[in-house]
Protein backbone atom coordinates (compact mmCIF):
# COMPACT_ATOMS: atom_id res chain seq x y z
CA UNK A 1 0.00 0.00 0.00
CA UNK A 2 1.45 3.35 -0.98
CA UNK A 3 1.19 6.41 1.16
CA UNK A 4 -1.26 8.10 -1.18
CA UNK A 5 -3.57 5.11 -1.28
CA UNK A 6 -4.46 5.67 2.39
CA UNK A 7 -5.99 9.04 1.54
CA UNK A 8 -9.40 8.79 -0.07
CA UNK A 9 -9.55 12.38 -1.23
CA UNK A 10 -6.67 14.89 -1.46
CA UNK A 11 -6.11 16.61 1.89
CA UNK A 12 -6.38 20.34 2.03
CA UNK A 13 -3.39 22.16 3.51
CA UNK A 14 -4.03 25.90 3.24
CA UNK A 15 -1.27 28.38 2.50
CA UNK A 16 0.05 30.15 5.59
CA UNK A 17 -1.09 33.54 4.22
CA UNK A 18 -4.46 34.27 2.74
CA UNK A 19 -6.61 37.30 1.85
CA UNK A 20 -7.16 38.00 5.52
CA UNK A 21 -3.45 38.30 6.22
CA UNK A 22 -3.04 40.56 3.20
CA UNK A 23 -5.89 42.81 4.37
CA UNK A 24 -4.35 43.02 7.86
CA UNK A 25 -0.94 43.84 6.38
CA UNK A 26 -2.40 46.63 4.21
CA UNK A 27 -4.36 47.98 7.16
CA UNK A 28 -1.27 47.98 9.38
CA UNK A 29 0.77 49.73 6.67
CA UNK A 30 -1.88 52.45 6.24
CA UNK A 31 -1.96 52.97 10.01
CA UNK A 32 1.82 53.28 10.12
CA UNK A 33 1.83 55.87 7.34
CA UNK A 34 -1.03 57.84 8.86
CA UNK A 35 0.56 58.03 12.30
CA UNK A 36 3.97 58.69 10.74
CA UNK A 37 2.57 61.71 8.96
CA UNK A 38 1.03 62.97 12.21
CA UNK A 39 4.37 62.82 14.07
CA UNK A 40 6.16 64.58 11.15
CA UNK A 41 8.35 61.67 10.14
CA UNK A 42 8.61 63.10 6.61
CA UNK A 43 10.06 66.37 7.89
CA UNK A 44 12.41 64.41 10.16
CA UNK A 45 13.77 62.51 7.16
CA UNK A 46 14.15 65.71 5.12
CA UNK A 47 15.97 67.58 7.90
CA UNK A 48 18.26 64.65 8.71
CA UNK A 49 19.03 64.14 5.03
CA UNK A 50 19.86 67.81 4.67
CA UNK A 51 22.18 67.60 7.71
CA UNK A 52 24.02 64.65 6.21
CA UNK A 53 24.30 66.39 2.84
CA UNK A 54 25.66 69.56 4.45
CA UNK A 55 28.34 67.53 6.19
CA UNK A 56 29.58 66.07 2.91
CA UNK A 57 29.33 69.48 1.26
CA UNK A 58 26.35 68.86 -0.97
CA UNK A 59 24.01 71.32 0.79
CA UNK A 60 24.67 74.89 1.89
CA UNK A 61 23.40 74.94 5.43
CA UNK A 62 21.36 72.79 7.70
CA UNK A 63 19.37 73.87 10.69
CA UNK A 64 19.83 70.48 12.39
CA UNK A 65 23.60 70.29 11.87
CA UNK A 66 24.07 73.84 13.14
CA UNK A 67 21.83 73.26 16.15
CA UNK A 68 23.61 70.05 17.11
CA UNK A 69 26.99 71.63 16.49
CA UNK A 70 26.33 74.62 18.69
CA UNK A 71 24.84 72.45 21.44
CA UNK A 72 27.86 70.17 21.52
CA UNK A 73 30.21 73.12 21.07
CA UNK A 74 28.85 74.74 24.21
CA UNK A 75 29.61 71.66 26.31
CA UNK A 76 33.34 72.12 25.79
CA UNK A 77 35.62 73.01 27.42
CA UNK A 78 34.43 70.65 30.15
CA UNK A 79 34.38 72.07 33.64
CA UNK A 80 37.06 70.28 35.62
CA UNK A 81 38.18 72.65 38.36
CA UNK A 82 36.25 74.47 41.00
CA UNK A 83 36.84 78.09 42.05
CA UNK A 84 35.24 79.58 45.10
CA UNK A 85 35.55 83.04 46.57
CA UNK A 86 37.08 82.54 50.01
CA UNK A 87 34.83 85.15 51.57
CA UNK A 88 31.92 82.81 50.91
CA UNK A 89 33.54 79.78 52.53
CA UNK A 90 32.60 79.30 56.13
CA UNK A 91 35.46 78.87 58.62
CA UNK A 92 38.05 79.37 55.94
CA UNK A 93 41.57 78.81 57.26
CA UNK A 94 44.32 79.83 54.85
CA UNK A 95 46.78 77.76 56.88
CA UNK A 96 44.96 74.53 56.18
CA UNK A 97 43.96 74.37 52.55
CA UNK A 98 42.28 71.23 51.24
CA UNK A 99 44.53 68.84 49.35
CA UNK A 100 45.76 69.82 45.90
CA UNK A 101 44.20 73.23 46.16
CA UNK A 102 45.76 76.64 45.92
CA UNK A 103 44.77 80.23 46.38
CA UNK A 104 44.40 82.57 43.47
CA UNK A 105 44.26 86.33 43.84
CA UNK A 106 42.56 88.23 41.11
CA UNK A 107 42.97 91.98 40.85
CA UNK A 108 40.19 93.82 39.16
CA UNK A 109 39.75 97.53 38.71
CA UNK A 110 36.48 99.00 39.72
CA UNK A 111 35.18 102.49 39.16
CA UNK A 112 33.64 103.87 42.31
CA UNK A 113 32.33 107.21 43.36
CA UNK A 114 34.75 108.89 45.76
CA UNK A 115 32.64 110.46 48.52
CA UNK A 116 35.23 113.16 49.18
CA UNK A 117 35.73 114.38 45.68
CA UNK A 118 32.36 113.38 44.30
CA UNK A 119 34.18 112.00 41.30
CA UNK A 120 34.50 108.56 39.85
CA UNK A 121 37.82 107.01 40.72
CA UNK A 122 39.36 103.75 39.73
CA UNK A 123 40.21 101.34 42.57
CA UNK A 124 42.09 98.10 42.54
CA UNK A 125 40.06 95.33 44.18
CA UNK A 126 41.74 92.11 45.22
CA UNK A 127 39.61 89.01 45.49
CA UNK A 128 41.01 85.71 46.75
CA UNK A 129 39.71 82.47 45.34
CA UNK A 130 40.25 78.94 46.52
CA UNK A 131 40.97 76.86 43.44
CA UNK A 132 40.70 73.09 43.49
CA UNK A 133 41.98 71.76 40.17
CA UNK A 134 39.74 68.68 40.24
CA UNK A 135 37.06 70.24 42.45
CA UNK A 136 34.15 70.01 40.07
CA UNK A 137 34.95 66.44 39.03
CA UNK A 138 34.97 65.57 42.72
CA UNK A 139 31.63 67.28 43.21
CA UNK A 140 30.10 65.40 40.25
CA UNK A 141 31.50 62.12 41.56
CA UNK A 142 29.83 62.73 44.93
CA UNK A 143 26.53 63.54 43.24
CA UNK A 144 26.91 60.43 41.11
CA UNK A 145 27.46 58.38 44.25
CA UNK A 146 24.24 59.82 45.64
CA UNK A 147 22.47 58.80 42.44
CA UNK A 148 23.78 55.25 42.77
CA UNK A 149 22.67 55.15 46.39
CA UNK A 150 19.20 56.35 45.40
CA UNK A 151 19.04 53.61 42.76
CA UNK A 152 20.21 50.95 45.21
CA UNK A 153 17.66 51.91 47.85
CA UNK A 154 14.94 52.25 45.22
CA UNK A 155 15.70 48.66 44.25
CA UNK A 156 15.73 47.43 47.87
CA UNK A 157 12.37 49.06 48.56
CA UNK A 158 11.02 47.61 45.32
CA UNK A 159 12.01 44.10 46.43
CA UNK A 160 10.59 44.61 49.93
CA UNK A 161 7.23 45.74 48.51
CA UNK A 162 7.20 43.72 45.29
CA UNK A 163 7.92 40.27 46.70
CA UNK A 164 5.09 40.25 49.27
CA UNK A 165 2.72 41.69 46.65
CA UNK A 166 3.74 38.95 44.21
CA UNK A 167 3.11 36.30 46.85
CA UNK A 168 -0.30 37.81 47.59
CA UNK A 169 -1.21 37.75 43.90
CA UNK A 170 -0.10 34.19 43.01
CA UNK A 171 -2.55 31.29 43.47
CA UNK A 172 0.19 29.03 44.86
CA UNK A 173 0.75 31.29 47.87
CA UNK A 174 -2.62 33.04 48.29
CA UNK A 175 -5.77 30.90 48.15
CA UNK A 176 -8.24 33.79 48.51
CA UNK A 177 -9.20 35.13 45.08
CA UNK A 178 -10.34 38.59 46.28
CA UNK A 179 -6.96 39.18 47.96
CA UNK A 180 -5.16 38.14 44.75
CA UNK A 181 -7.28 40.53 42.72
CA UNK A 182 -6.60 43.36 45.15
CA UNK A 183 -2.85 42.67 45.17
CA UNK A 184 -2.78 42.58 41.36
CA UNK A 185 -4.66 45.87 41.31
CA UNK A 186 -2.05 47.50 43.55
CA UNK A 187 0.76 46.07 41.40
CA UNK A 188 -0.84 47.43 38.21
CA UNK A 189 -1.38 50.79 39.87
CA UNK A 190 2.28 51.02 40.93
CA UNK A 191 3.43 50.11 37.44
CA UNK A 192 1.13 52.70 35.89
CA UNK A 193 2.91 55.64 37.59
CA UNK A 194 6.08 56.62 35.75
CA UNK A 195 8.91 57.57 38.11
CA UNK A 196 9.13 61.11 36.74
CA UNK A 197 5.47 61.81 37.52
CA UNK A 198 5.47 60.30 41.01
CA UNK A 199 8.77 62.09 41.74
CA UNK A 200 7.07 65.43 40.94
CA UNK A 201 4.47 64.80 43.63
CA UNK A 202 6.84 63.16 46.09
CA UNK A 203 9.12 66.21 45.89
CA UNK A 204 6.14 68.30 46.99
CA UNK A 205 5.46 65.87 49.85
CA UNK A 206 9.00 65.14 51.07
CA UNK A 207 10.86 68.18 49.77
CA UNK A 208 13.85 68.33 47.40
CA UNK A 209 16.36 65.56 47.84
CA UNK A 210 16.93 61.84 47.68
CA UNK A 211 13.88 60.67 49.72
CA UNK A 212 11.51 61.55 46.89
CA UNK A 213 13.83 59.86 44.40
CA UNK A 214 14.13 56.62 46.35
CA UNK A 215 10.35 56.37 46.83
CA UNK A 216 9.54 57.22 43.21
CA UNK A 217 11.92 54.54 41.91
CA UNK A 218 10.81 52.04 44.55
CA UNK A 219 7.10 52.37 43.82
CA UNK A 220 7.36 51.89 40.06
CA UNK A 221 9.88 49.05 40.37
CA UNK A 222 7.71 47.35 43.03
CA UNK A 223 4.94 47.26 40.43
CA UNK A 224 7.31 45.82 37.85
CA UNK A 225 8.84 43.22 40.15
CA UNK A 226 5.46 42.35 41.70
CA UNK A 227 4.10 41.46 38.27
CA UNK A 228 7.08 39.47 37.02
CA UNK A 229 7.81 37.71 40.34
CA UNK A 230 4.19 36.53 40.42
CA UNK A 231 4.20 35.39 36.79
CA UNK A 232 7.22 33.19 37.38
CA UNK A 233 5.66 31.65 40.46
CA UNK A 234 2.62 30.73 38.39
CA UNK A 235 4.79 29.21 35.67
CA UNK A 236 6.92 27.20 38.10
CA UNK A 237 6.85 23.42 37.69
CA UNK A 238 3.86 22.25 39.82
CA UNK A 239 5.25 18.76 40.49
CA UNK A 240 7.69 19.66 43.30
CA UNK A 241 4.95 21.83 44.80
CA UNK A 242 2.56 18.90 44.79
CA UNK A 243 5.21 16.73 46.42
CA UNK A 244 5.33 19.20 49.33
CA UNK A 245 1.54 19.58 49.54
CA UNK A 246 1.18 15.77 49.54
CA UNK A 247 3.12 15.44 52.78
CA UNK A 248 1.21 18.23 54.47
CA UNK A 249 3.63 21.16 54.14
CA UNK A 250 2.14 24.64 54.61
CA UNK A 251 1.92 27.23 51.86
CA UNK A 252 4.98 29.23 52.92
CA UNK A 253 7.06 26.07 53.36
CA UNK A 254 5.95 24.88 49.91
CA UNK A 255 6.87 28.26 48.47
CA UNK A 256 10.28 28.21 50.11
CA UNK A 257 11.21 24.63 49.19
CA UNK A 258 9.47 24.09 45.86
CA UNK A 259 8.91 27.48 44.22
CA UNK A 260 11.68 29.84 45.31
CA UNK A 261 14.61 27.67 44.13
CA UNK A 262 12.92 27.30 40.74
CA UNK A 263 12.33 31.00 40.17
CA UNK A 264 15.53 32.35 41.76
CA UNK A 265 17.50 32.78 38.49
CA UNK A 266 14.69 34.77 36.89
CA UNK A 267 14.24 36.81 40.08
CA UNK A 268 17.91 37.75 40.05
CA UNK A 269 17.61 38.65 36.37
CA UNK A 270 14.63 40.96 36.94
CA UNK A 271 16.23 42.54 39.99
CA UNK A 272 19.47 43.26 38.12
CA UNK A 273 17.44 44.80 35.29
CA UNK A 274 15.62 46.99 37.82
CA UNK A 275 18.92 48.03 39.41
CA UNK A 276 20.25 49.00 35.98
CA UNK A 277 17.05 50.83 35.08
CA UNK A 278 16.98 52.59 38.46
CA UNK A 279 20.50 53.98 37.98
CA UNK A 280 19.47 55.47 34.64
CA UNK A 281 16.11 56.70 35.95
CA UNK A 282 17.75 58.14 39.08
CA UNK A 283 19.69 60.56 36.87
CA UNK A 284 16.47 61.59 35.13
CA UNK A 285 14.24 62.12 38.18
CA UNK A 286 16.89 64.41 39.62
CA UNK A 287 15.62 66.89 36.99
CA UNK A 288 12.47 67.43 39.06
CA UNK A 289 14.49 67.87 42.24
CA UNK A 290 14.61 64.32 43.55
CA UNK A 291 18.30 64.42 44.38
CA UNK A 292 21.46 63.11 42.77
CA UNK A 293 23.27 64.03 39.60
CA UNK A 294 20.09 65.00 37.75
CA UNK A 295 19.40 67.80 40.17
CA UNK A 296 22.94 69.12 39.61
CA UNK A 297 22.47 68.83 35.84
CA UNK A 298 19.21 70.75 35.88
CA UNK A 299 20.70 73.47 38.08
CA UNK A 300 23.73 74.00 35.81
CA UNK A 301 21.64 73.84 32.65
CA UNK A 302 19.30 76.50 33.98
CA UNK A 303 22.30 78.73 34.72
CA UNK A 304 23.69 78.25 31.19
CA UNK A 305 26.82 76.59 32.61
CA UNK A 306 27.19 74.19 29.72
CA UNK A 307 30.77 73.25 30.57
CA UNK A 308 29.48 71.81 33.83
CA UNK A 309 26.69 70.06 31.93
CA UNK A 310 29.29 68.46 29.66
CA UNK A 311 31.22 67.05 32.63
CA UNK A 312 28.00 65.67 34.10
CA UNK A 313 26.95 64.04 30.82
CA UNK A 314 30.32 62.33 30.48
CA UNK A 315 30.09 61.12 34.08
CA UNK A 316 26.63 59.65 33.41
CA UNK A 317 27.89 57.98 30.25
CA UNK A 318 30.85 56.44 32.09
CA UNK A 319 28.66 55.14 34.90
CA UNK A 320 26.14 53.55 32.54
CA UNK A 321 29.03 51.92 30.66
CA UNK A 322 30.49 50.58 33.92
CA UNK A 323 27.06 49.39 34.99
CA UNK A 324 26.62 47.41 31.78
CA UNK A 325 29.93 45.69 32.38
CA UNK A 326 29.26 44.86 36.02
CA UNK A 327 25.72 43.74 35.20
CA UNK A 328 27.04 41.27 32.65
CA UNK A 329 29.48 39.96 35.27
CA UNK A 330 26.77 39.62 37.93
CA UNK A 331 24.55 37.77 35.49
CA UNK A 332 27.31 35.33 34.66
CA UNK A 333 27.99 34.78 38.35
CA UNK A 334 24.36 34.16 39.35
CA UNK A 335 22.63 32.58 36.37
CA UNK B 1 -1.19 1.70 59.37
CA UNK B 2 -3.78 -0.08 57.26
CA UNK B 3 -5.68 1.43 54.35
CA UNK B 4 -9.29 0.56 53.60
CA UNK B 5 -11.19 1.57 50.45
CA UNK B 6 -14.96 1.38 50.89
CA UNK B 7 -17.00 1.63 47.70
CA UNK B 8 -14.70 4.40 46.50
CA UNK B 9 -15.71 6.21 43.30
CA UNK B 10 -14.10 9.25 41.69
CA UNK B 11 -15.77 11.25 38.94
CA UNK B 12 -13.96 14.14 37.33
CA UNK B 13 -15.57 17.47 36.63
CA UNK B 14 -16.04 16.57 32.94
CA UNK B 15 -18.23 13.63 33.99
CA UNK B 16 -15.67 10.95 33.19
CA UNK B 17 -15.35 8.20 35.75
CA UNK B 18 -11.84 7.47 37.01
CA UNK B 19 -12.69 4.92 39.70
CA UNK B 20 -15.93 3.10 40.46
CA UNK B 21 -16.83 1.02 43.47
CA UNK B 22 -13.33 0.20 44.69
CA UNK B 23 -13.34 -1.84 47.92
CA UNK B 24 -10.33 -3.56 49.43
CA UNK B 25 -8.08 -3.27 52.45
CA UNK B 26 -4.30 -3.18 52.69
CA UNK B 27 -2.91 -4.51 56.02
CA UNK B 28 0.05 -2.74 57.68
CA UNK B 29 3.46 -3.50 56.21
CA UNK B 30 2.19 -4.91 52.93
CA UNK B 31 3.92 -4.10 49.64
CA UNK B 32 0.88 -3.77 47.44
CA UNK B 33 1.30 -3.14 43.72
CA UNK B 34 -1.50 -1.51 41.74
CA UNK B 35 -1.17 -2.84 38.20
CA UNK B 36 -2.85 -1.61 35.06
CA UNK B 37 -2.23 0.19 31.79
CA UNK B 38 -2.20 3.97 31.40
CA UNK B 39 -5.52 5.55 32.28
CA UNK B 40 -6.74 2.59 34.32
CA UNK B 41 -7.04 4.80 37.43
CA UNK B 42 -3.85 3.79 39.30
CA UNK B 43 -2.67 7.36 39.98
CA UNK B 44 -6.15 8.48 40.95
CA UNK B 45 -6.44 5.62 43.43
CA UNK B 46 -3.13 6.55 45.09
CA UNK B 47 -4.09 10.20 45.24
CA UNK B 48 -7.32 9.53 47.09
CA UNK B 49 -5.21 8.15 49.95
CA UNK B 50 -3.58 11.51 50.74
CA UNK B 51 -6.51 13.58 49.56
CA UNK B 52 -4.87 15.06 46.44
CA UNK B 53 -7.96 13.73 44.65
CA UNK B 54 -11.19 13.84 46.72
CA UNK B 55 -13.54 10.86 46.68
CA UNK B 56 -16.83 11.46 44.85
CA UNK B 57 -18.54 8.73 46.83
CA UNK B 58 -17.44 6.00 49.21
CA UNK B 59 -14.49 6.51 51.51
CA UNK B 60 -10.83 5.87 52.24
CA UNK B 61 -10.03 5.01 55.85
CA UNK B 62 -6.47 5.05 57.15
CA UNK B 63 -5.68 3.61 60.56
CA UNK B 64 -9.35 4.00 61.56
CA UNK B 65 -9.52 7.65 60.38
CA UNK B 66 -11.51 8.62 57.29
CA UNK B 67 -9.68 10.81 54.74
CA UNK B 68 -11.67 14.04 54.91
CA UNK B 69 -10.46 17.65 54.80
CA UNK B 70 -10.47 17.88 58.62
CA UNK B 71 -8.14 14.90 59.10
CA UNK B 72 -5.91 15.61 56.07
CA UNK B 73 -3.20 17.80 57.65
CA UNK B 74 -2.47 15.21 60.35
CA UNK B 75 -2.80 12.23 57.99
CA UNK B 76 -0.58 13.66 55.26
CA UNK B 77 2.40 13.85 57.65
CA UNK B 78 2.14 10.08 58.06
CA UNK B 79 2.02 9.42 54.30
CA UNK B 80 5.14 9.73 52.17
CA UNK B 81 4.93 9.99 48.40
CA UNK B 82 7.27 9.00 45.57
CA UNK B 83 6.54 10.45 42.15
CA UNK B 84 6.89 9.31 38.57
CA UNK B 85 8.99 12.29 37.49
CA UNK B 86 10.76 12.42 40.86
CA UNK B 87 9.23 15.88 41.59
CA UNK B 88 12.55 17.15 42.92
CA UNK B 89 13.52 20.80 42.65
CA UNK B 90 16.19 20.60 39.93
CA UNK B 91 18.20 23.62 41.05
CA UNK B 92 18.14 22.79 44.76
CA UNK B 93 20.82 20.58 46.25
CA UNK B 94 20.27 16.91 46.97
CA UNK B 95 20.43 17.61 50.72
CA UNK B 96 17.83 20.40 50.52
CA UNK B 97 15.51 18.24 48.45
CA UNK B 98 15.62 15.52 51.10
CA UNK B 99 15.28 17.92 54.03
CA UNK B 100 12.22 19.40 52.28
CA UNK B 101 10.56 16.08 53.13
CA UNK B 102 10.51 17.21 56.76
CA UNK B 103 8.93 20.59 55.92
CA UNK B 104 5.71 19.98 57.92
CA UNK B 105 7.88 19.39 60.99
CA UNK B 106 9.72 22.71 60.82
CA UNK B 107 8.83 26.13 62.20
CA UNK B 108 8.83 28.87 59.54
CA UNK B 109 11.76 30.65 61.13
CA UNK B 110 13.87 27.64 60.21
CA UNK B 111 12.24 26.95 56.84
CA UNK B 112 12.51 30.45 55.36
CA UNK B 113 16.22 31.16 55.97
CA UNK B 114 17.08 27.48 55.50
CA UNK B 115 18.56 26.86 58.94
CA UNK B 116 17.72 23.23 59.68
CA UNK B 117 18.08 21.31 62.95
CA UNK B 118 21.02 18.96 63.41
CA UNK B 119 18.51 16.13 63.75
CA UNK B 120 16.99 16.82 60.32
CA UNK B 121 20.42 17.22 58.71
CA UNK B 122 21.70 13.99 60.25
CA UNK B 123 18.55 12.17 59.20
CA UNK B 124 18.85 13.38 55.60
CA UNK B 125 22.47 12.18 55.52
CA UNK B 126 21.55 8.79 56.98
CA UNK B 127 18.70 8.29 54.51
CA UNK B 128 20.87 9.30 51.54
CA UNK B 129 23.50 6.84 52.67
CA UNK B 130 20.79 4.17 53.02
CA UNK B 131 19.59 4.70 49.45
CA UNK B 132 23.13 4.37 48.17
CA UNK B 133 24.29 7.93 47.51
CA UNK B 134 27.67 9.35 48.49
CA UNK B 135 28.64 12.28 50.70
CA UNK B 136 29.85 14.03 47.54
CA UNK B 137 26.27 14.13 46.24
CA UNK B 138 24.97 16.15 49.21
CA UNK B 139 25.76 19.59 47.78
CA UNK B 140 25.20 18.70 44.12
CA UNK B 141 22.12 20.06 42.39
CA UNK B 142 19.45 17.42 41.90
CA UNK B 143 19.41 18.15 38.14
CA UNK B 144 23.00 16.93 37.85
CA UNK B 145 22.10 13.41 39.04
CA UNK B 146 21.08 10.50 36.81
CA UNK B 147 17.43 9.42 36.76
CA UNK B 148 18.06 6.47 39.07
CA UNK B 149 19.95 8.65 41.52
CA UNK B 150 17.17 11.25 41.43
CA UNK B 151 14.58 8.63 42.33
CA UNK B 152 16.82 7.49 45.17
CA UNK B 153 16.72 11.07 46.43
CA UNK B 154 12.93 10.94 46.03
CA UNK B 155 12.80 7.81 48.18
CA UNK B 156 15.03 9.36 50.85
CA UNK B 157 12.73 12.40 50.90
CA UNK B 158 9.64 10.22 51.31
CA UNK B 159 11.12 8.58 54.43
CA UNK B 160 12.09 11.86 56.17
CA UNK B 161 9.00 11.93 58.41
CA UNK B 162 9.03 8.15 59.12
CA UNK B 163 5.73 7.66 57.31
CA UNK B 164 3.46 4.74 58.14
CA UNK B 165 2.39 4.59 54.48
CA UNK B 166 4.26 5.29 51.25
CA UNK B 167 2.46 6.00 48.01
CA UNK B 168 4.72 5.30 45.04
CA UNK B 169 3.13 6.63 41.83
CA UNK B 170 4.87 4.86 38.91
CA UNK B 171 8.22 5.30 40.67
CA UNK B 172 10.23 3.65 37.88
CA UNK B 173 8.25 4.66 34.79
CA UNK B 174 11.04 6.92 33.53
CA UNK B 175 13.93 4.59 34.40
CA UNK B 176 15.52 1.78 32.39
CA UNK B 177 14.77 -1.85 33.38
CA UNK B 178 17.98 -2.51 35.32
CA UNK B 179 17.77 0.71 37.33
CA UNK B 180 14.05 0.11 37.82
CA UNK B 181 14.79 -3.16 39.59
CA UNK B 182 17.44 -1.54 41.77
CA UNK B 183 15.11 1.26 42.79
CA UNK B 184 12.17 -1.03 43.56
CA UNK B 185 14.49 -3.38 45.48
CA UNK B 186 15.64 -0.41 47.54
CA UNK B 187 12.11 0.81 48.17
CA UNK B 188 10.95 -2.63 49.31
CA UNK B 189 13.99 -3.09 51.54
CA UNK B 190 13.55 0.33 53.20
CA UNK B 191 9.82 -0.27 53.68
CA UNK B 192 10.39 -3.76 55.16
CA UNK B 193 12.97 -2.43 57.62
CA UNK B 194 10.47 0.12 58.94
CA UNK B 195 7.23 -1.84 58.61
CA UNK B 196 5.92 0.77 56.16
CA UNK B 197 2.81 -0.01 54.13
CA UNK B 198 3.52 0.62 50.43
CA UNK B 199 0.98 1.26 47.73
CA UNK B 200 2.95 1.25 44.49
CA UNK B 201 1.48 1.69 41.03
CA UNK B 202 3.26 0.02 38.12
CA UNK B 203 2.44 -0.77 34.53
CA UNK B 204 5.19 -3.41 34.04
CA UNK B 205 3.90 -6.88 34.76
CA UNK B 206 7.35 -8.45 35.36
CA UNK B 207 8.26 -5.84 37.98
CA UNK B 208 4.93 -6.27 39.73
CA UNK B 209 5.43 -10.05 39.83
CA UNK B 210 8.96 -9.70 41.17
CA UNK B 211 8.32 -7.23 43.99
CA UNK B 212 4.70 -7.35 45.13
CA UNK B 213 3.35 -9.10 48.20
CA UNK B 214 0.00 -8.62 46.56
CA UNK B 215 -1.16 -7.35 43.18
CA UNK B 216 -4.34 -5.40 42.61
CA UNK B 217 -5.09 -4.88 38.95
CA UNK B 218 -7.24 -2.01 37.76
CA UNK B 219 -8.99 -1.69 34.46
CA UNK B 220 -11.23 1.21 33.48
CA UNK B 221 -11.51 2.21 37.15
CA UNK B 222 -12.47 -1.19 38.58
CA UNK B 223 -10.55 -3.95 40.31
CA UNK B 224 -10.14 -6.93 37.96
CA UNK B 225 -7.61 -8.93 39.96
CA UNK B 226 -6.68 -9.06 43.64
CA UNK B 227 -4.27 -11.61 44.99
CA UNK B 228 -0.65 -12.68 45.42
CA UNK B 229 1.58 -12.61 42.30
CA UNK B 230 1.65 -16.37 42.14
CA UNK B 231 -2.09 -16.48 41.41
CA UNK B 232 -1.85 -14.08 38.48
CA UNK B 233 -2.24 -16.35 35.42
CA UNK B 234 -2.17 -15.73 31.68
CA UNK B 235 -5.93 -15.22 31.48
CA UNK B 236 -5.81 -12.46 34.10
CA UNK B 237 -2.97 -10.80 32.25
CA UNK B 238 -4.87 -10.93 28.98
CA UNK B 239 -7.87 -9.40 30.76
CA UNK B 240 -5.80 -6.60 32.36
CA UNK B 241 -4.02 -5.64 29.17
CA UNK B 242 -6.89 -6.29 26.74
CA UNK B 243 -7.06 -3.39 24.33
CA UNK B 244 -9.55 -0.74 25.04
CA UNK B 245 -11.78 0.21 22.13
CA UNK B 246 -9.53 2.53 20.15
CA UNK B 247 -11.18 5.91 20.33
CA UNK B 248 -8.55 7.71 18.25
CA UNK B 249 -10.46 6.61 15.15
CA UNK B 250 -13.31 8.88 16.19
CA UNK B 251 -11.16 12.01 15.79
CA UNK B 252 -12.45 13.78 12.71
Amino acid sequence: MTATAAIERPWRLPHPYGWRSLAIAIGALLLVFYTGQRVEMGRMLALTGQAVLSQVGLADRSQVAEGLGSAIGRLVPLQISDRQEIGRIENFDAGHLPWFSHLEVVETREDRLDPLTSKMASHAVKTSYLVRPLGYVQHVALKMLETLEIALWGTLIAILIGLPLAMLSAPATMPLAPVRTAARGIVSFFRAIPELISALFLVIAYGFGPIAGVLALGIYAAGFLGKFYAEDMENADPRPQEALVAIGAGRLATWRFAILPQVMPQYIGYTLYILDRNVRMATVIGLVGAGGIGQELKGRYDMYEYGHVGTILIAIFLVVLLLDQSNARLRRAFL
Amino acid sequence: MDIRFDGLSVHYADGSCALSGISFAVPPGQFCVILGHSGAGKSTLLRTVNGLVPASSGSVVIGGKAVVPATLPALRRRIGMIHQHFALVPRATVATNVIAGAAPDMPLWRTLPGIYTDAHRAKACALLAAVGLEEAHLQRRAEHLSGGQQQRVGIARAFMLDPAIILADEPVASLDPRISREVLELLREQARARGTTVLCSLHQLDLARAFADRIIALKNGSVVFDGPPALLDARDVAEIYAERPLRLAAVS
